[in-house]
């Protein structure tokens, strides 16, 4: 009753936060659009120019949009592994996915300097598909691992272990790549959510949407199984199908944003916490939605702030959402050094 | 003496191959406080995982209330044994009340939404453990022991005919052992449940259980707390 209405006081200060960043990002940009043009571009005003429309649209909403689903999907991702480990410092990538993503992309950025003539560009698309198989092939290896082992811990080093390799595999094809391709491939791993087309974006938020609805179907599961894994077992849950839907949805989520926006770090281990301690509860049935607010609303101070600090161009997002992050992380192992998830 | 709530017939466990050479056939009654005493390695945790289905049994049947578990899912086995495991995680941001209701998980629908006689079952629990003053307080920031005693009274309010504790002492000091063991069989008693707990503190266990499931040279037996302190086993399991 009581708990209900603090809680719905906490919803609406932070989906104000949320809708106050996402006006305060649409008008962050190289030129200046005022608010009301992109207001009459959204509500059907016709008077603009098309060059006008096309860069609101490419520009500003589209890299809104796909910063507020990228974000979403990550802080959601990280919370739900950080509830499977039962261990406060995972977060979306310690499966591996995002590396089987760079992996992926790597094998066409850098690979196509060894196979193609160096003339030749590689797509978006090309590089959407590449990271899509490759986090796909890392989800495959994890999910036959985790059918077979029942300790979750050895799913963890599994997961750091194939990102090792993933990363060192990298690093070989590195150095083999030409200076064009290695920076390439290195910008790409910087993230970026300008590079995102409107229609891409759009198609993130129905993926995000149905993934996230889906695993807050699983919130009382996730509840029980935070008070451990024979617990859990002892009351009727059944452990690996639960892991097994979890480590689905968590690589659609980041198989989808490292895809389109290339390995954003730090939101994922970052936000959950940040959830926890503005809600002040361990109920997945708050936190769900709460870290998908509070994710997008993060990476969207993030983009701001990779737009506007620097005059001539745009920072790369994963180095500011870092610097941004770290002083949580460094918060949270003060704060909960005696504590398990 | 109440009814039969727990009926193992012809059990044999252990992970692939047996831990016990002759199957077990035992029963327990309502308001029974049992304690299995067996030393390391003999199977105590292995006998208690297959009881709440972490383990598969590799022969016999186990029935709760005349419901042979093998028949039922495990969602519904849950309202009909509950499990308090040795030590009890410090989930970050939970209340002792939350920990609590998750007692009447096997009740509610996927939403979790408890209805008016959950909420008043969980409330005469806590008042009935003396939780009130900690009710809204974290499980990080209590003590291993409060934390333990939230977790038995989930236990209650799970409203399950059988209880397992897998070593409820292990963290206690002396007088707290003996506070929790004394409190458990009053509880036994008023609710009418059957408790079965795992012990190494034979001394105090002997002073308040009912019977004893002695686990020794593979063999599972229910002996009298009587049998058992005059039976020279005292020595070999102290």
């Amino acid at each position: 009753m009581n708990r209900s209405l603090s809680y719905i006081i906490r919803y609406a200060l932070i989906i104000v936060a949320l809708i106050a960043l996402a006006i305060l990002d649409v008008c962050t940009g190289s030129n200046k659009i005022p608010l009301s043009d992109i207001f009459s571009y959204i509500f059907g005003g016709s008077d603009l120019s098309v060059d006008y429309q096309f860069t609101i649209r490419e520009f500003r909403l589209a890299r809104l949009i796909t910063a507020m689903v990228a974000g979403a999907a990550l802080s959601v991702s990280g919370l739900l592994m950080q509830t499977v480990f039962r261990n406060p410092l995972a977060g979306p990538y310690v499966l591996g996915i995002s590396n089987g993503a760079s992996l992926g992309v790597a094998v066409i950025v850098l690979g196509s300097g060894l196979f193609l003539p160096s003339s030749a560009d590689v797509s978006n698309l090309a590089i959407l598909i590449a990271a899509g198989i490759g986090s796909a092939a890392v989800l495959m290896l994890i999910l036959a691992v985790s059918m077979r082992v029942k300790d979750i811990l050895s799913i963890l080093i599994v997961g750091i272990l194939v990102s090792g390799v993933v990363a060192s595999v990298v690093n070989v094809m590195q150095f083999f790549s030409n200076e064009v391709n290695v920076k390439s491939y290195v910008v790409w791993t910087m993230g970026s959510l300008d590079s995102v087309s409107f229609d891409d974006s759009i198609v993130l938020v129905p993926v995000c949407i149905i993934v996230c609805v889906v695993l807050y179907l699983f919130s009382k599961k996730l509840n029980i199984l935070l008070l451990g894994e024979q617990f859990a077992v002892s009351m009727g849950l059944n452990i690996k199908w639960l892991r097994v839907i979890v480590f689905v949805g968590v690589s659609a989520l980041t198989g989808a944003v490292t895809a389109f926006c290339g390995p954003l770090g730090f939101i994922g281990l970052a936000v959950p916490h940040i959830s926890r301690w503005i809600f002040n509860t361990s109920n997945h049935f708050v936190l769900i939605p709460a870290s998908m607010i509070l994710g997008a609303a993060f990476l969207l101070c993030g983009d701001i702030l990779s737009h506007c600090l620097y005059s001539q161009g745009v920072l790369p997002i994963n180095a500011v959402i870092s610097i941004l992050g770290a002083p949580f992380i460094i918060w949270i192992v003060f704060k909960n050094q005696r504590t398990v998830i | 003496m109440g009814e039969v709530v727990l009926n193992i017939d012809g059990l044999v466990f252990g992970h692939k191959r047996p831990l016990v050479s002759q199957a077990v056939d035992l029963s327990a009654n309502a308001g029974d406080f049992i304690c299995l005493v067996g030393r390391n390695g003999t199977g105590k945790t292995t006998m208690l995982n297959t009881l709440i289905g972490v383990k598969k049994t590799l022969g016999g049947q186990i029935s709760i209330c005349g419901v042979p578990l093998s028949r039922i899912s495990a969602r519904e086995k849950s309202r009909f044994i509950s499990f308090v495991p040795s030590k009890v995680e410090a989930v970050l941001n939970m209340r002792i009340r939350d920990l609590i209701a998750v007692g009447r998980s096997p009740y509610t629908n996927i939403f979790d939404r408890r209805t008016k006689a959950d909420n008043a079952i969980i409330e005469d629990f806590i008042q009935k453990f003396g939780l009130s003053g900690i009710a809204d307080s974290m499980i990080a920031e209590v003590s291993d022991g409060e934390r333990q005693k939230a977790m038995i009274c989930r236990a209650m309010v799970q409203q399950t005919p059988v209880i397992l504790l897998d070593e409820p002492t292990a963290f206690l000091d002396y007088f707290a052992k003996r506070r929790l063991l004394s409190d458990l069989k009053d509880i036994a008693s008023a609710e009418n449940r059957c408790i079965i707990f795992s012990c190494h503190d034979l001394d105090v266990a002997a002073k308040y259980c009912s019977h004893i499931w002695l686990l020794d040279e593979q063999k599972l037996v229910q002996i009298t707390v009587d049998e058992f302190l005059n039976g020279g086993y005292f020595s070999k399991y102290q």
